[in-house]
């Protein structure tokens, strides 16, 4: 795979960051725009680099195209088809209410109504065993409504699929035979919870027809010789018209794993083991971690509906400098309110870092209007400056973040004072020291292109793919046990991964399989996925302890899935050093700092000079990005040309 | 003098207190019903006992680390640094066994009382007793499992061993019993030394400031909605079906004194206790106003024991909903719990109508099916509740079935159902035309089938299977619910009562539906 010329591009509702990568060397740049006008921007983008004589290899794009569809409920009109007597579950599904003291209760839809839903007589039972055959007239019957009611997609969700797809994949047949595209739970999933697979299998079907024309329209409009790749959910990247076509719903969240992707890569060039990421954009904030090796979760959420697949874990905590910020009519600040007051004035954080004079307005997009809060909030400082109201706004927003990022890290049985902060986005960097100082954590690390990280990430990305089985073992405590039959079923889905591998024109490379099973004591609910080796059972033992805080050695364990995970070790891409420079202090800034209102220095970052410190307060600007160091923090490039704010 | 911005400070703080140690409670829980189903809560108390904050997924918790924790200061005056105490007496303070307490005091510099308390409660899975995890038609609390007084359960970081030896040799699986303790004390562990970071950002007096600032709000906006309330007394009677030994048509009755910012909810009319597992405890009966009164407020208040200062609430004792030992009360949580808010809001329902809601189904539904299961050679217990309708409201039509009010659990997989226990569900849908009609209609219940497949004995307790939740202002009442086996023998449809403990043989079917939410308004049509 020639990994020479490669076009990357993040693109999302209001901003498209392109990276050329040619030779070592990388060139960004930021395209702003309207929620209508991205695809004419990502084909501006690639014709611009072409007038500079830029040819790419390869295309590597991400897209929220996916999320913004079912963010907004405007996808395909879906059918699903599912098992008689479960028409209705999909509605009912495990969701409790939303909010816990409200007395008209609301819920997130599903993206279908009653009226979409078919049920099959058949029906499958927890061993796989088929209890009631397919009623093949009834599908039949089912086609010709298809069509009569114009829809446009199909969802086939039986239940206990993934013990035994025989009927889904007659259904899926006959449905093929009418042109629609279909969507088949048991593929896109081997967990046996239905209510998160059929919704999984929905969302599929929902966004697979829009996704496949964004992706022919780009393919049309560009030059056949560019390799179009995109961006996925599980880390890797994949063929444009091969992912769309198949497992659409792993291009969910593909920006954010870019960046995670490429905090990763920076945490391997600096020998870091344990790191946070943080990556604050225009519209949103999202999380990740990951110690030795990143973490692959099999269920996401969009929309408070959960899916089900492959992907990167992370957790989106905020909506960027969108993040709403209230202030009551007595003067109380709330940010990110979980029930909004009709009564208050609203702002967002743009707004604040506007009034705080860290930004000018010209940074922001068109879409989001900027205001200065200082007029506002006069009415409320009997007691503080209009300094210290701000600061104290900013107080609230980082310990809001903060208790979000030391939740999220709990949850793994861990403490973030134990993890370095990998800060990225266009705002990620500002914010990265306020919300360290909050968790105990004594470094950050802000990559070099923080503020287009997402798509500079994406070079690193490689072709994986993953495949999943149902599988039900019991294992008495002892440890003899024997694994053939297990072996025999990863020999049969690594033939299954090499084939869509090889679909993926890796040529020779051969890829690296990784195997996994999900485990858990008789009795749970949720499993952990551990290598399958030699120590498997020990390991399982050890990694509950760590999840969840204790192992049990008598204890019978159940085996509930089998993974297998092909990667394509490609030859890594290398980025030209950065040349040293001198620091010129470039300008200064009257800003609001600490309760005060004080000029600080303003440093070009390409200006900084490697291992020569800097002490806060400082604000560090680079293309895209605004790095701010407040006071008791110090800063300095290391050899890498990685900016690491530490604390004093 | 805290002013706004310190005020959101000391508010997000506190909070991320409790929101971590939810956290490591459902990641080190054994049990589902706290990992997946949310049934636990976490909260922080100040040197008077004075509830700062708290997380309580289920409603029906709310209250239980307010009185349980006056129940230790009362009967333990002397405590230490790395005590723990244990508690799950329903009758001081507690809502059922099951539901078992912790609370750790945390001393600062060289104090000689605590600063503060850490509390956490928790759903054990089961406790001893006959009921082996489900709700069954217990006639005493003796029948439902092990009774817990407050002790120590660690003495300055010391175990008591002896206490849970005792304890371990009551219940039918102490090594989950024994996780699940250790995750809650794991749980405190974690609330003291974030309070103790804490500590280190502000100072004690700060603290104690602005815990007390955040009680006063609270105390604030409760008393600027009991003020738009008009004044007046309104009072409102509904009944609970039975309790499944003999007592039926059993009544509740609330009357609210509205005057000007301050409310008195009076149950002291209410049946007596009753023979079967359908009393309540006071704890239960507070935390229904807490939880409907909150609700009420238009604004995102913090939960503090300033919510409830201009409150107050009658009972008299040894009635239904201030039941004393040793009532049986382990459908007191579940359905009289539910049968409080149905009278609360049908009695402010006379007052401002536009804001309250028809009656929701008004009951769990909890179904526990027992037997021994051949395939995996040992006994089984499977335990649920089933999801209803909900009530409408004026400018609110709901869309679908839930669990409302007071409780909100997350129902299992039914693949999971069917791979852990010999069963299988055959229907799950929703149960048109359960719904209330009116200007703005209830929403539908739901229909459920079971198929036993093996031997076993099933009990339901269920309510609104005689008494239909009620609609308001016009609005049609929803559809009773209906209980009724099939014998895989005869095919032949039998209808059972609302509470009911029956043998079923393999291949029998069990059908739940349940009842729909209330309508609100009159249907011009």
């Amino acid at each position: 795979m020639n990994q020479d010329r490669i076009l990357s591009i993040y693109s999302s509702e209001l901003v498209t960051d392109f990276t050329k990568y040619e030779l070592g060397r990388v060139e960004v740049i930021k395209k702003f725009h309207s929620k209508n006008d991205i695809f004419s921007t990502i084909l501006s983008g690639i014709k611009y680099f072409e007038s500079k004589g830029f040819f790419p290899k390869k295309i590597v794009l991400s897209t929220t195209l996916g999320n913004t569809i079912i963010e907004s409920e405007k996808g395909a009109r879906v059918a699903l088809i599912t098992t008689d007597g479960f028409k209705d579950f999909i509605f009912i599904g495990r969701r409790k209410k939303d909010k816990n003291f409200n007395l008209k209760p609301e819920l997130n839809n599903h993206v279908i109504s009653g009226k979409q839903i078919f049920e099959v007589e058949e029906r499958v039972i927890y061993n796989g065993k088929i209890d009631k055959e397919l009623n093949r007239k009834e599908v039949k019957n089912i086609s010709k409504l298809l069509i009569a009611q114009d829809f446009e997609s199909v969802a086939i969700a039986l239940i206990n699929s993934p013990k035994n797809n025989l009927n889904e994949l007659e259904i899926a047949q006959q449905i093929e035979k009418i042109g629609l595209p279909v969507s088949i739970s048991s593929k896109l999933s081997s967990d046996c919870r239905e209510y998160e697979r059929v919704s999984t299998t929905i969302l599929n079907a929902f966004i697979t027809p829009s996704l496949i024309n964004f992706v022919k329209n780009i393919k049309s409009n560009i030059s056949s010789n560019y390799d179009l790749k995109l961006m996925c959910a599980n880390g890797g990247i994949s063929d444009a018209i091969n992912i769309t076509e198949k497992n659409s719903i792993q291009t969910l969240f593909s920006g954010q794993i870019g960046g995670i992707i490429g905090a990763k890569a920076v945490a391997k060039e600096v020998q870091l083991k344990k790191a946070i990421t943080f990556d604050m954009r225009y519209n949103s904030t999202d999380i990740s971690i990951f110690d030795e090796h990143i973490t692959i979760t099999n269920q996401m959420e969009i929309n408070s509906l959960p899916v089900l697949t492959s992907s990167i874990m992370m957790r989106t905590i905020g909506k960027g400098v969108m993040t709403p910020i209230e202030i009551e009519q007595d003067g109380l600040i709330r940010v990110s309110p979980e029930v909004s007051d009709k009564n208050s004035k609203k702002f967002m954080l743009s707004d604040l870092l506007f009034s705080m004079g860290f930004v000018e307005k010209s940074i922001f997009p068109e879409e989001i209007k900027v205001e200065d809060m200082s007029n506002y909030i006069t009415q409320y400082l009997e007691n503080l400056s209009k300094e210290s109201y701000f600061e104290g706004v900013l107080k609230i927003l980082s310990i809001q973040i903060s208790k979000q990022i030391r939740n999220f890290v709990a949850k793994r049985g861990d403490k973030t004072s134990n993890y370095t902060l990998i800060a990225y986005g266009e705002f990620g960097s500002f914010f990265a020291p306020l919300v360290a100082n909050e968790l105990n954590i004594t470094k950050i690390i802000i990559p070099k292109f923080a503020g287009t990280f997402s798509s500079f990430g994406m070079l690193h990305a490689k072709k994986v793919k993953d495949t999943s089985i149902s599988f039900h073992k019991i294992m008495r405590p002892s440890k003899n046990h024997d694994f053939d039959d297990i072996k025999k079923h990863f020999k049969n889905m690594c033939n299954i991964v090499k084939k869509e591998l090889l679909a993926e024109n890796i040529g020779d490379l051969e890829p690296k399989y990784y195997y996994l099973v999900d485990l858990r004591y008789e009795g749970e609910t949720q499993e952990i996925t551990v290598p399958f080796t030699e120590s498997l059972i020990d390991d399982f033992h050890s990694e509950h302890e760590k999840m969840f805080g204790y192992q049990s050695k008598n204890s019978m364990i159940e085996l509930v899935t089998l993974r297998v995970r092909g990667i394509v070790v490609s030859k890594e891409i290398t980025i030209n050093s950065i040349q040293d420079s001198s620091p010129i202090n470039v300008m200064e800034r009257r800003v609001m700092v600490d309760g005060e209102n004080i000029v600080v220095s303003v440093f070009e970052r390409d200006s900084l000079i490697k291992d020569k410190t800097i002490v806060g307060p400082i604000l560090i600007t680079e293309y895209g990005a605004l790095t701010y160091v407040p006071k008791k923090f110090e800063c300095e490039l290391d050899l890498y040309g990685n900016l690491v704010i530490s604390k004093i | 003098m805290v002013n706004q911005v310190e005020l959101e400070i000391y508010r997000q703080s506190f909070l991320s207190i409790v929101e971590e140690m939810s956290v490591t409670l459902k990641r080190t829980a054994f049990s589902q019903k706290i990992r997946e189903g949310g049934a636990y809560s976490c909260g922080l108390f100040d040197k008077n006992g004075r509830m700062i904050t708290c997380i309580s997924p289920i409603p029906f918790h709310l209250a239980v680390g307010t009185f349980t924790l006056k129940t230790i200061q009362q009967q333990i005056p002397h405590m230490n640094s790395g005590d723990v105490y244990i508690i799950n007496d329903p009758f001081k303070g507690g809502t059922h066994l099951s539901n078992i307490i912790l609370i750790s005091p945390v001393f600062i510099r060289d104090s000689k009382r605590p600063s503060f308390y850490v509390m956490n409660s928790a759903h054990h899975t089961e406790v001893g007793g006959v009921t082996g995890g489900g709700v069954l038609l217990s006639k005493s609390i003796i029948e439902e499992g092990v009774f817990i007084e407050p002790i120590k359960l660690i003495d300055s970081g010391k175990i008591n061993q002896e206490f849970l030896n005792a304890f371990y040799s009551k219940v039918s699986n102490p090594k989950e019993r024994e996780c699940d303790l250790k995750a809650q004390i794991t749980t405190n562990r974690v609330g003291i030394d974030n309070l103790l970071s804490l500590l280190e950002k502000y100072k004690y007096e700060e603290l104690y400031k602005g815990a007390e600032a955040l009680m006063n709000y609270s105390e604030f906006w409760m008393k600027k909605t009991v003020e738009s309330i008009p004044d007046g007394e309104y009072s409102f009677i509904d009944y609970l079906d039975s309790d499944g030994l003999g007592n039926k048509k059993i009544k509740l009755r609330v009357q609210i004194d509205i005057k000007g910012d301050k409310a008195v909810f009076n149950f002291s009319k209410s049946h007596e206790v009753v023979r079967g597992p359908l009393n309540a405890v006071y704890s239960i009966t507070y935390a229904a106003v807490f939880y409907v009164l909150r609700a009420l407020v238009e604004k995102d208040i913090p939960l503090n024991d300033g919510c409830m200062r201009p409150i107050e609430i009658q009972t008299k004792k040894h009635t239904i909903l201030n039941a004393s030992y040793p009532s049986s009360i382990a459908g007191g949580v579940t359905e009289t719990a539910q049968r409080i808010v149905d009278v609360i809001l049908g009695a402010l329902s006379k007052a401002i109508p536009d804001k309250i809601p028809a009656a929701s189904q008004g009951t769990m539904n909890n179904i526990t099916i027992m037997g021994f299961d051949s395939l995996k050679n040992k006994q089984f217990t499977f335990y649920e509740t089933i999801p209803g309708g909900v009530g409408a409201a004026f400018g609110y039509t709901p869309s679908t079935a839930l669990q409302t009010h007071m409780m909100a659990v997350l129902n299992e997989s039914i693949e999971s159902v069917e791979h852990r226990y010999p069963i299988r569900i055959l229907k799950y849908a929703l149960r048109r035309g359960s719904g209330g009609g009116g200007s703005f209609s209830g929403s539908c219940g739901v229909i459920k089938e079971y198929q036993v497949m093996t031997d076993c004995s099933v009990t339901i307790i269920s309510e609104r299977r005689l008494k239909s939740p009620y609609g308001l202002d016009g609005g049609k009442a929803g559809k009773r619910g209906v209980n009724y086996f099939i014998k895989s023998a005869n095919s032949k449809e039998t209808f059972i009562e609302g509470k009911v403990t029956l043998e079923l043989s393999k291949g029998d079917r069990i059908i739940i539906e349940t009842p729909g939410g209330g309508g609100w308004g009159k249907d011009d049509e």
